[in-house]
């Protein structure tokens, strides 16, 4: 069952900071922290969830880039 | 029958007795058919012909009120297999209870036989309805019914737990499907190998289900599944051990075992009947293409959010850089401004004290200018008053001196102002300058003032008055020749020493 908690809980904080992120007034420091967190936590999911880390990379780069 | 009980020395023999009661049914029942009901208790295939046990039980008790023979002849045995296979899904056997037409029969060599001519299927369906619906009565008594349904199901079910069959084409159906998934997902399968027909089916898949409980924690789902064949007995799916087992079970279970007509209930109390495997295998990778597309989805909106903060964070930063620059713009200029109005303060002051040195310079070159004539007047006046009466001698000689200092005077004016105005930021300098310059000036005018008065000393008439001379003056004129005299005119002398009044004759 631990996987399963995993993905539920990263659920739930991505959702969290999403809210967060759509509601409140986080300044852009905490704003990168919290990007990055759920970077992440979607790491791990796409990791847990198939069997090439290729996505992974992919979804990362593109975040990478597009806020250099 | 009161003569055969009563004489005992009369002796029958069994076929005659048998003989009897054969003529007795024969009379009785001939060829006459009979729709009757009864339960299969057992039934064997003997050279093609079907010998059947029909039994009936007391409603409640399940005790066993009457058991008569059957027999279903070769001859009318496949076809009515065959039919009642078609439309009930199963086969003739144990259990089944059936309404059949049958002739009652005695057959002096196998007794009393029901020769069954035809079976009703949709009696035994209705029967298997009834029992189906007994068990989902008591199911839903016991409170079981709903509980896998209601159960959570995992965001991502990738350890599954089967049960199956490894030679079912439905568990080889499953497999393929989920393992070649086009999304690369990943799944831990485990398969627990039950029987999928039949009596023992039920059980079978029962103890299955304990064994997955024993170790439940390494599985999120458990998917039933089987394929292949079409009309089987599909009955132990609505076995009530099985039904309650995957009702109570504490991971969701997942049916894929293809019914046709009416789904068992298995499959109703199941947290999901997908009908086929494939089906099973799709709705679990809907499952995780669910969860994926909600993590892409959520990093979409965070990506979005993230984008749209930081232009905003830009944009801010450029709107504060914007203000900052315009605001030390405007302090520059302010600045710049009372520099510029400092400068100009300053420039006054400076204008002011030059003006001021000038009015000193102009003060004292107004003394020296007002010295100087002071002087040659002092001068000319002790002149004047000494010697007034050579006044008209001297005056012109004097007039061009005074002219002479006079227009030294305003050289001077002049080269000190054009000094004072070409050296304004000098001032001090070309005060000391003038000053310096103004006394040799003075000086040197003072010398030729001495010079000229020593001169004009010399050409004092006195002087020549005192060698002798004398000077005649007709109305104030000094007469230079005879000429501008006539008779009875008066002319006066001086002399050195006093005048004499005298008149021409």
């Amino acid at each position: 069952m631990g996987n399963q908690i995993n993905y539920t809980d990263a659920q739930k904080e991505l959702e969290q900071i999403l809210k967060e992120i759509e509601i409140g007034d986080v300044d852009v420091d905490k704003l990168s922290e919290k990007v990055k967190r759920a970077c992440a936590l979607i790491r791990i999911c796409k990791e847990k969830l198939k069997n090439t880390d290729d996505e992974i990379k992919k979804i990362l780069e593109e975040f990478n880039q597009e806020n250099k | 029958m009161s003569n055969i009980a009563n004489s005992k020395t009369e002796y029958f023999s069994l076929s005659s007795i048998s003989g009897m009661v054969e003529s007795m049914f024969n009379e009785k029942f001939g060829n006459k058919l009979f729709w009757i009901t009864a339960e299969i208790s057992s039934l064997h295939i003997h050279k093609g012909h079907c010998y059947i046990s029909f039994i009936e039980k007391t409603k409640g008790t399940d005790e066993i009120k009457t058991e008569i023979k059957g027999i279903i002849w070769l001859q009318n045995y496949s076809r009515i297999n065959y039919n009642f296979k078609t439309i009930t899904g199963i086969e003739i056997k144990e259990n089944t209870k059936i309404l059949f037409l049958a002739k009652v029969s005695f057959d002096t060599k196998y007794g009393l036989n029901l020769i069954v001519e035809e079976i009703d299927p949709s009696y035994t369906i209705g029967q298997m309805l009834i029992e189906r619906e007994n068990v989902v009565r008591l199911l839903k008594e016991k409170g079981y019914y709903e509980l896998n349904k209601n159960k959570d199901f995992p965001l991502v079910p990738q350890r599954i737990a089967v049960i199956s069959a490894e030679t079912s084409r439905g568990y080889e159906d499953f497999r393929e499907k989920l393992l070649t998934n086009k999304y690369h997902y990943k799944f831990q399968i485990k398969l627990f190998q039950s029987l999928l027909q039949g009596e023992k089916a039920g059980e079978d898949m029962r103890n299955r289900l304990i064994e997955i409980f024993n170790e439940i924690h390494l599985f999120d789902i458990v998917v039933i599944v089987r394929g292949g064949g079409g009309n089987v007995n599909l009955t132990c799916f609505n076995n009530y051990r099985l039904a309650e087992a995957i009702a109570r079970f504490p991971i969701p279970i997942i049916t894929g075992i293809g019914h046709t007509a009416n789904i068992s209930v298995a499959d109703e109390v199941a947290f999901k009947d997908c009908i086929t495997p494939t089906d099973v295998s799709d709705f679990i990778i809907t499952k995780c293409l669910e969860f994926d597309n909600k993590l892409m989805n959520i990093f979409e909106k965070i990506k979005t959010r993230f984008n749209e903060k930081m232009t905003n964070q830009l944009h801010k930063t450029d709107n504060q850089m914007s203000m900052l620059i315009s605001s030390t713009n405007i302090l520059i200029k302010k600045q710049l401004t009372f520099n510029d109005t400092q400068f100009i303060r300053f420039v006054n002051s400076a204008n002011i004290i030059i003006a001021e040195q000038n009015n000193k310079i102009g003060l004292i070159v107004q003394k020296i200018t007002d010295k100087i004539p002071n002087y040659i007047k002092e001068r000319l006046s002790i002149i004047n008053s000494q010697k007034l009466i050579f006044r008209p001698i001297i005056s012109n000689f004097m007039e061009h001196k005074i002219k002479l200092l006079n227009n030294r005077l305003y050289a001077l004016k002049a080269i000190s102002d054009k000094i004072f105005t070409n050296n304004k930021r000098f001032t001090d300098d070309a005060l000391i300058y003038i000053t310096l310059n103004s006394k040799k000036i003075i000086e040197k005018a003072e010398k030729n003032m001495i010079l000229t008065e020593e001169k004009i000393k010399i050409l004092d008439p006195v002087n020549v008055l005192k060698r002798g001379y004398s000077i005649t003056l007709k109305d104030g004129k000094n007469i230079k020749s005879a000429d501008m005299l006539n008779e009875g005119d008066e002319v006066k002398t001086i002399l050195f020493n006093g005048e004499v009044k005298s008149k021409i004759i």
